[in-house]
């Protein structure tokens, strides 16, 4: 739940960034190009997931729906990540540049690898940051409700 | 003729990616922090109470 909160805002990070890049590259903002597609349901997917966790009041109940729907909703990340070699599109493939079956595969010259590696070690070190602070969140606000239940009962 | 003999300059789109990046990242920081400071509000008036409700 945490780590997934944290993968949702990288993930609207990435489809701005993203939109930006095609900008110049590809001559427009926006495209139905199937990588930026599955990439939005995943968000909305995820979206949804939050939404679920908040409208379900009984503990209990939010943790088997938001298991449930947490295991069907992670369809569409193997999905996302897949979607530039399953189906025709102008996206490049960045992991794996080298597959020849993969459309838009290209050569990756050296100075692209540094600063995929860079930006690699970076993010991971900013989320695990964001998930240590989230999980520090989580016990305080588990203390805050122990609390809460603990003042009604006296 | 039609061809683009230079590269072009996206220097612009670039500092503009990176700013929507961090301001997405000092967005969520935020977010955390006001959680942070509410959840602490919210234990320190429980706590009173609870003193309160002893007394």
């Amino acid at each position: 739940m945490n780590g997934m909160a944290i993968g949702l805002v990288f993930t609207f990070a990435n489809i701005v960034s993203g939109s930006i890049w095609a900008r110049p590259i590809w001559n427009t903002w926006w495209t139905w190009d199937p990588r930026l597609v599955t990439a939005s349901i995943m968000e909305l997917i995820y979206i949804a997931y939050l939404l679920l966790r908040q409208g379900v009041e009984d503990p209990a109940r939010r943790a088997r729906f938001g298991a449930v729907y947490g295991i069907v909703g992670f369809i569409s990340v193997p999905l996302t990540f897949l979607s530039i070699r399953i189906f025709r599109t102008i996206h490049p493939v960045v992991i794996g540049s080298g597959d020849p079956l993969a459309t838009g595969s290209f050569n990756r010259v050296p100075e692209m690898c540094v600063a995929f590696f860079f930006s690699l070690f970076t993010f991971t070190f900013i989320y695990a940051t964001f998930l240590w602070h989230r999980l520090r969140l989580h016990r305080l606000a588990e203390k805050v409700e122990h609390m809460k239940m603990k003042v009604v009962s006296e | 003729m039609f061809l683009q003999e230079t590269t072009a300059n996206t220097f612009n789109y670039m500092i503009l990616g990176f700013g929507v990046i961090l301001g997405v990242i000092v967005f969520y920081l935020i977010s955390l922090v006001a959680r942070f400071r509410k959840l602490n509000q919210d234990l320190e008036l429980l706590n009173e109470i609870e003193v309160d409700g002893r007394k």
